[in-house]
């Protein structure tokens, strides 16, 4: 028996361990940290043998405890590491360090050593460990993600065929102009004895034709391309969305994940720039600079390399102010955006503000953080006030060279005046190209990293797959099973410990406990939001892990404690869980929730939208809705989060009315604050620190001497009573 | 207990190391077991404002707070090792002297550095939350497992480093 991701990967330290007697087939998990009790980074290897625990630290120290002497091991955590402890006699005795890079991994070996303290093995399995990501794709690089980009593109062959037509013409055209305005004008209109002298109207007309025909060409690329990028975009941010949709709570919650709608937004925007933008420009300007560069240096050797002098200084200016500019715009950018706070935190909190009578600090911080944006802003406009008009002085200076250098070869007869006239069209026409290259590799830098997040989350496994023999059932009975479970968000911080408890058919009970002591983390994994470390959770029998999504999705329901209603009008809010609802079921849904009565009072009666810019309804109101939400879909079990704000005594008898009408017939499993809601539970459930420590009715629990249920009931009483409130508890 | 600040004395709390090597104490005459040392400003002051807590091994009961040490250096030598010994176990955060490679790599630096405490390869992503300028020169970077790292002194960064994070500072 061996698991595949605890092998020791070292042969010297296997070497060391053959000192001690140790093969290694003896060892059935090995964990490599890389702290030393030191603190150093360097190696050491805990190795779980049949019997016993060892240790051989990078000093070749070994240390070795029998299974029979180890009570417990857990893990410590630290700011920035962690220890693996274990007990003995009483005694705790840290045995390794990691840093959190191993903290997953360190979670799965204590499992494993946990099975063999306990006797039995576990099967590589059965052991879980939290997903800390997967960072390998770093190493992909932008190469891939480009060929991944440009993958969405072939889809709109046509558009993007006619596109590159498009672009291939109107490149083709406009390099004919300084042609028409140079040589043509020059030396065969202007010129006596020229082929077309005098002939200036067809001239212009030409021109004329020639720039309409630009601007049509212009016109149709911006079309075809605004739309195949916006296809694209589209079709970058569905694939985003709904993979996203498909992931587990976890990611919703994990810091990592960052800002979650600019990944959906700019970050799609980015790609979209670069395809529309980027992408067509980059080809025209390709194009531009090959083809006038060639023509150059046929028509005229001398001049064109001339002319080059210049390009590499621009080209160095750009690159390094480019740099000076980008960190620039991106202080700017952080100011501007600690400005916003500080206004958005002066306004959300103006009640605080006028309270705490901190009026004056608040301009003073406003002061202080305009004021720094300010001075960046004047920092950027002076670094483009010194760029910008060096840069056009080279430029120039450039064109002089061309003047001086070609004005004297049309002196000495060498070059027509309508050739030079030409050849610094030419030359205009190559700085704009030369501009536009030396910053598309910023850009492209910038959409491959949009590319690349946006990526991390399509390509992002969910952690709570749904299993391909799923359970599929239309109505379930409603039996809820908790057997030993275990849970935690993050590695080797345990929320959940060895839960058991069962909820019979229709029967209710009420989860109690301090904030915190995981009533809500049960919740969670009866619904699937989270996989279960340890343990099972079984529905009618049923792990939770072989039932469809859709069958545990249509037969939980949740009323939460923050409710929350989606914009739209009351009535598809009440339809949520069933949008196919007639009329009458919302209605019945809004009379046996007693929310009726104050819909049909508002003015837009079920058709008042809510949300953006729409009512505002009361907390009571609002979970009034959310409950015949629950009552429309009619489910078979009943996840109840009671709200922990007192509403007025009227609109907490209605709420409690609605409840009832609610609880009929289902499982309910409540997070009761209430003693109206305790006291109508079957059964209640006491939790702290995440386990379960008492259960029985709310008599048995409120009578049991020093209970915990009993001293958090009596404190609710007192406090209501000091109160003057009247406690239906008594 | 009291609900007030309690700061401790050197003739109150003495410190002693288990077999294990881990901190205990004596408070007030009385074996009070292992103590744990929390810095309570931990990005402004190493050694003051220390926070000693009794931890029980069941983990789920909660942790009670003997008291508070104002400044460490009124202390004995001898408890001043033991704490600073313990302090470095629970802010493992080692500082930066050599960056010996840097790459940006699609929204991500990879460094490979040389610091107080060895050498180390470590990643960073979402720059602007996780490259914190702290004052005085000091960074404080935090990589994609959450590992901390301190640069001392930006001034004494090489070129390219600074390059590649000088926009985030």
């Amino acid at each position: 028996m061996s698991y595949s991701e605890f092998n020791i990967n070292d042969a010297s330290v296997l070497d060391k361990l053959k000192a001690y007697g140790i093969k290694e087939d003896d060892i059935a998990a090995a964990l490599e940290c890389d702290l030393t009790d030191t603190q150093m980074y360097a190696k050491s290897t805990i190795c779980a043998l049949s019997d016993a625990l060892c240790v051989i630290d990078n000093e070749g120290r070994f240390f070795r405890k029998d299974y029979k002497d180890i009570e417990d091991i857990y893990a410590e955590n630290y700011v920035s590491s962690g220890a693996v402890i274990i007990k003995c006699n009483g005694e705790e005795i840290p045995v390794g360090y990691f840093t959190l890079t191993l903290s997953a991994k360190t979670e799965g070996f204590i499992a494993i050593v946990k099975k063999l303290l306990s006797g039995d093995a576990a099967n590589e399995e059965e052991i879980n460990t939290h997903n800390q990501g997967d960072f390998s794709y770093i190493n992909k690089g932008r190469k891939k993600l480009f060929f991944r980009v440009m993958s969405y593109v072939p889809r709109y062959m046509p558009q993007l065929i006619s596109m590159i037509a498009i672009i291939i013409i109107a490149t083709a055209v406009n390099m004919v102009r300084p042609y028409i305005t140079g040589t043509i004008l020059y030396d065969e209109v202007l010129t006596k004895g020229g082929k077309y002298y005098g002939q200036i109207l067809p001239l212009v007309g030409i021109l004329v034709g020639i720039s309409a025909f630009s601007v049509l060409m212009g016109i149709l690329q911006g079309r075809i391309g605004a739309d195949m990028s916006g296809k694209i975009i589209y079709d970058i941010k569905m694939e985003v969305f709904s993979s996203m949709q498909k992931l587990g709570m976890s990611f919703f919650t994990s810091k990592r994940t960052g800002n979650l709608l600019n990944r959906v937004n700019s970050d799609a925007l980015d790609i979209q720039y670069f395809l529309n933008d980027g992408l067509p420009n980059f080809i025209i300007n390709g194009l531009t600079i090959c083809c006038v560069g060639l023509y150059l240096f046929i028509v005229n050797p001398l001049l064109s390399v001339s002319v080059l002098i210049p390009v590499p200084i621009i080209a160095l200016i750009i690159k390094k102010s480019a740099r000076k500019f980008k960190k620039l715009k991106w202080h700017t950018w952080r100011r501007s955006s600690s400005m916003n706070t500080v206004i958005n935190d002066t306004f959300m909190g103006i009640r605080v503000v006028k309270a705490f009578g901190r009026e004056e600090r608040a301009v003073k911080r406003f002061f202080g953080a305009s004021r720094e944006l300010y001075e960046n802003r004047l920092r950027e406009g002076v670094a483009s006030a010194k760029v910008f008009p060096l840069l056009s002085w080279i430029m120039t200076l450039g064109g002089l060279v061309v003047w001086g250098l070609g004005g004297a070869q049309v002196v000495w007869g060498k070059l027509t005046f309508g050739e030079l006239m030409s050849f610094t069209g030419y030359l205009s026409l190559l700085y704009g190209p030369v501009n536009f290259m030396v910053k598309i590799f910023d850009w492209w830098t910038s959409c491959m990293n949009s590319a690349q997040r946006i990526f991390e989350v399509v390509d992002r496994e969910t952690d709570v797959p749904e299993s391909p023999d799923a359970l599929y059932t239309q109505r379930m009975k409603g039996e809820v099973e908790l057997k030993n479970v275990s849970f935690s968000y993050e590695p080797n911080k345990s929320v959940l410990k060895n839960v058991s408890f069962k909820v019979n058919k229709g029967e209710m009970i009420g989860l109690v406990g301090h904030s915190g002591a995981g009533k809500s983390t049960i919740t969670n994994i009866i619904t699937r939001l989270y996989d279960v470390f340890d343990g099972e959770v079984l529905i009618d029998g049923v792990n939770v892990k072989n039932i469809s999504n859709e069958s545990l999705h249509s037969n939980i329901g949740m009323v939460l404690q923050e409710t929350y209603l989606f914009s739209g009008s009351i009535a598809e809010n009440i339809a949520y869980g069933k949008p196919d609802a007639s009329i009458e079921e919302i209605i019945d849904a809004a009379k046996a929730a007693h929310a009726h009565e104050f819909i049909v009072n508002l003015p837009d009666g079920y058709d008042t939208r809510l949300g953006k810019g729409g009512t505002d309804l009361s907390g009571g109101e609002k979970q009034r809705i959310s409950i015949a939400r629950a009552i429309l879909m009619n489910p078979a079990i009943l996840i109840f989060d009671e709200a922990t704000s007192s509403l007025d005594t009227e609109t907490e008898q209605k709420i409690q009315q609605a409840m009832q009408s609610l609880v009929k017939g289902r499982t309910t499993i409540a997070i009761a604050h209430r003693f109206s809601t305790l006291k109508n539970a079957d059964r209640l459930v006491v939790v702290e620190n995440g386990r379960i420590v008492e259960e029985g009715t709310h008599e048995e629990l409120f009578n049991k001497e020093n209970g915990v249920y009993a001293n958090m009931a009596h404190m609710q009483l007192n406090a209501l009573n000091f109160q003057g409130g009247v406690a239906d508890g008594k | 207990m009291e609900n007030k600040l309690n700061y401790i004395t050197s003739d109150e709390i003495s410190f002693y190391k288990s077999d294990g090597g881990l901190l205990m104490a004596k408070y007030k005459g009385e074996d009070i077991g292992r103590v744990a040392v929390l810095r309570m400003f931990p990005l402004q002051y190493a050694e003051e404002y220390l926070c000693v807590k009794v931890i029980n091994y069941d983990r789920f009961d909660k942790e009670t707070e003997t008291g508070i040490i104002r400044d460490l250096k009124d202390f004995p030598e001898d408890a001043v090792r033991l704490v600073r010994a313990e302090l470095e176990r629970r802010y493992f955060v080692p500082d930066i002297i050599k960056v010996d490679e840097i790459k940006e790599q699609v929204g991500h630096i990879l460094w490979k550095v040389t610091t107080n405490k060895g050498e180390r390869e470590f990643t960073l992503t979402d720059m602007s939350s996780n490259i914190i300028n702290l004052g005085g020169g000091q960074l404080l970077l935090t990589d994609v497992y959450g590992n901390r790292y301190r640069i001392p002194d930006i001034s004494k960064l090489d070129d390219k480093t600074m390059q590649i994070i000088e926009i985030w500072i």
